[in-house]
């Protein structure tokens, strides 16, 4: 709660720091805002807590994936000090809009009712509408806010639709309630299959899988590519959290029938997704391709829904969000250095003349991919024990033979950056951005080296 | 609280309406000439199209009021059970109006609110 | 009652389909009040007089004034309108008809079931409505506060006006 408190206040006094319009203050406030609420958030570790008529609950599962959300944030917030340099206007409101959205994933990370859980969507989603369009006089960074825009709006309604479905049938809102509502009926009614479709297709948008993905390569793109890591990793994050919270509370007495759907939608996302990567010319797009494939991997811990399942996606997301970080963040100096092309030939030669970037993002390329003594290895490695743990052996060696085909268009990155040659010059930079890609890069190798004292968490 | 009795006064309403206008349309005489037929824009001829580009300023206005209309309807509620609730539904409410009129002194400070 | 019921109802259609079917957006919109009105109506019916007055207020008020200006916003020219293709007009229409198949057939398997039970008539009235709110559900009350405030500052970020190019 405390945390939660922290998180708003904070974002609303960067919107009086935005007035004073002092750059000095903006960014260490933000930043402060962000330790605050980490350090309040921690000491909940361990204080499993409700509070609202139970409304609210803080477990261990919920302060993980905060902890996570807000290390995602402060990464970009630190990155934003070299991207928005010679911005002169918004800044210190990107920010606030930044810590508004953390606050409603904070909502959606700890919800036990659906009403939250509709709330924290919105709360998540409507700060990132604006921050997509932030870069005002950019035609594509307007055409993804709107688009964004429209397709999150329909999504919104249809999640809501199906929550009112199911709270038609069960007549509550409570989680707990709604599986003893399950466990009790002998003949569920048609409602309330309709509302697990339509929760299931609204959350599959926010969360970018497949069949409803196609939003994403477009905004991804267009939006600005800060905006873009922050979407990529804190939405995602988020929204597993709440997805695999709901499934696994509320509909886990009925999986026999929402997983034959999902497991369609795995297949659909990991086919989609490694092929049309491996046929991108933009790193960006490139990138949000494989953000969904990673959205089709994660699903994986959730139709395993066993005792695994939670420390796997955990583990996943903390790893998918501490390689994207930095490869948004070297994507942001090649590209600027390059006037604005991101095409992967961009990348050509990268590794002579800058050997720090070529590491970093070589790292959290191979990271992605999931080679071993990266984060990314064993975030696959737990997801596919969970999975392989209910006996889902064919989906498996199916997300093996996608995870393998992703290799090849991380290889082609790498491939640009130390074996093509190209007119690369020496890239300058700025300090703090250094520093945090160097500590996302470490905190990627560590966690691949000792995976345990993350997975034992969850 | 019969439905006949609304019936009735929906009846009502719209008879009245229509009645007034069809008898005016009906007494009333007409002549038409060419100047009578034009938009009156102060005796100069009118141009262009009648529909114009509205500035953006008008929908941050409308928007700003919206947000405070949705609030009149969260305390007209509470305005009710307030001394059944007490103190703490004055907390609630002081909180949520606190947060709202940040934003309201927010936009006002950052003149969103001046014209242009 | 149903008497009163089946003309709101009659009239909540043909405004409906006249939002849809109107040529010129201003008389849609105009439509969608006239739409929102009876469907206050059918609240009041409801015995919910609350959510009759905040539909008046904040949706047939404030919302549709919102609706015009976003209206007047946009240049409307006839001849800039993108022409679709008419595999495009086919596609939406076969998915449309499609939802509405699905979302049809599984609440007419409800409708079988008689009409749901009325948990209490006097559920939709102002206090009863404002304890639950302000007892129960009070955390998505605050928390909407946020919302809202973010709702705000996003349109400003968006929306005001820039002296100079950036």
């Amino acid at each position: 709660m405390a945390a939660l408190i922290s998180i708003a206040v904070f974002g609303i006094a960067l919107l009086y720091i935005e007035l004073t319009n002092s750059k000095k203050i903006q960014l260490p406030l933000a930043v402060v805002g962000l330790l605050v609420t980490l350090g309040l958030t921690v000491m909940q570790w361990n204080h499993p807590s409700s509070s609202f008529n139970n409304m609210a609950v803080t477990d261990n599962y919920s302060v993980a994936f905060n902890a996570s959300i807000l290390l995602s944030t402060m990464f970009v917030v630190l990155l934003s000090a070299y991207y928005y340099e010679d911005v002169k206007q918004h800044v210190a409101e990107i920010m606030a809009l930044m810590l508004f959205t953390v606050f409603g994933a904070f909502l959606i990370t700890s919800f036990s009712n659906m009403i939250m859980l509709f709330l924290g969507i919105e709360t998540l989603s409507i700060p990132l509408y604006v921050l997509a369009g932030s870069k005002k006089f950019s035609l594509r960074s307007n055409e993804a806010s709107f688009k964004y825009f429209l397709m999150g709006a329909f999504a919104s309604a249809i999640l809501l639709l199906g929550i009112t479905l199911v709270y038609g049938a069960s007549a509550t809102f409570q989680l707990s309630a709604i599986s003893d509502y399950v466990n009790n009926t002998k003949q569920l009614p048609g409602i309330f299959y309709m509302g697990i479709i339509l929760i299931l297709v609204g959350f599959s948008f926010k969360v970018a899988a497949a069949p409803f993905h196609f939003w994403t390569p477009d905004v991804y793109e267009g939006s600005p590519t800060l905006i873009t890591a922050f979407m990529a990793t804190v939405v995602k994050i988020a929204g597993f959290a709440a997805f695999y919270r709901l499934f696994s509370s509320a509909f886990s007495s009925i999986a026999t029938f929402w997983e034959p759907l999902l497991w369609g939608m795995i297949i659909l996302t990991l086919l989609i997704s490694n092929f049309a990567a491996l046929l991108q010319k933009g790193v960006k797009r490139l990138l949000a391709y494989s953000s969904i494939s990673h959205a089709g991997f994660l699903l994986l811990g959730i139709i395993a829904l066993n005792k695994l399942s939670a420390g796997g996606i955990f583990y996943y997301t903390l790893a998918y969000s501490l390689a994207t970080i930095p490869a948004f963040g070297v994507l942001i100096l090649v590209k600027n250095h390059r006037n604005s092309d991101d095409s992967i030939d961009a990348f050509n030669g990268l590794a002579k003349k800058n050997p720090l970037l070529a590491i970093v993002m070589s790292v959290a390329l191979l990271s992605m991919a999931g080679i071993p003594i990266t984060a990314g290895f064993f975030a696959k490695y737990y997801i596919f024990v969970a999975a392989i743990d209910s006996g889902y052996i064919l989906l498996t060696i199916f997300a093996v033979l996608a995870a393998v085909l992703g290799v090849f268009y991380y290889f082609r990155l790498l491939n640009a950056m130390f074996l093509k040659e190209g007119e690369a010059e020496k890239i300058k930079i700025p300090v703090v951005f250094g520093i945090s890609l160097l500590i996302t890069t470490i905190l990627t190798l560590a966690m691949g080296v000792f995976p345990d004292y993350i997975i034992k968490l969850l | 609280m019969g439905s006949i009795s609304i019936i009735l006064l929906m009846a009502c309403g719209i008879i009245f309406a229509v009645a007034a206008i069809a008898i005016g349309r009906k007494l009333s005489m007409k002549r038409f000439n060419p100047t009578k037929g034009e938009a009156y824009e102060c005796g100069i001829q009118t141009e262009g199209d009648t529909w114009v580009q509205l500035h953006i300023g008008y929908y941050l206005f409308a928007l700003v009021f919206l947000l405070f209309d949705v609030e009149i309807a969260f305390v007209y509620p509470w305005a009710v059970v307030f001394k059944e609730i007490g103190m703490v539904a004055f907390v609630e409410i002081v909180m949520f109006v606190l947060v709202l009129f940040l934003g309201l002194l927010y936009a006002y400070k950052k003149k969103a609110l001046t014209w242009m | 009652m149903s008497l009163l019921f089946y003309i709101l109802a009659a009239l909540s259609v043909l405004t409906g389909l006249g939002v849809v079917l109107a040529r010129n957006p201003i008389n849609s919109v105009l439509s969608l009040i006239a739409c929102f009105l009876t469907i206050a109506g059918h609240y009041v019916l409801l015995n919910a007089q609350f959510l009759a007055v905040v539909h008046v207020i904040v949706y047939t008020g404030a919302i549709m004034v919102l609706f015009l200006f976003v209206i007047m916003l946009m240049d409307m020219n006839r001849a800039n309108e993108p022409h679709k293709k008419w595999t495009t007009k086919l596609a939406a229409t076969l998915s449309g008809c499609l939802l509405l198949l699905v979302l049809l057939a599984s609440t007419a398997k409800v409708m079988l079931g008689g009409p749901a039970p009325v948990l209490s008539p006097d559920m939709g009235l102002i206090k009863n409505l404002g304890m639950v709110l302000y007892r129960d559900y009070l955390y998505p009350f605050e928390t909407s506060a946020i919302l809202f405030l973010s709702a705000m500052v996003g349109a400003m970020v968006l929306g005001k006006h820039e002296p100079k190019k950036i």
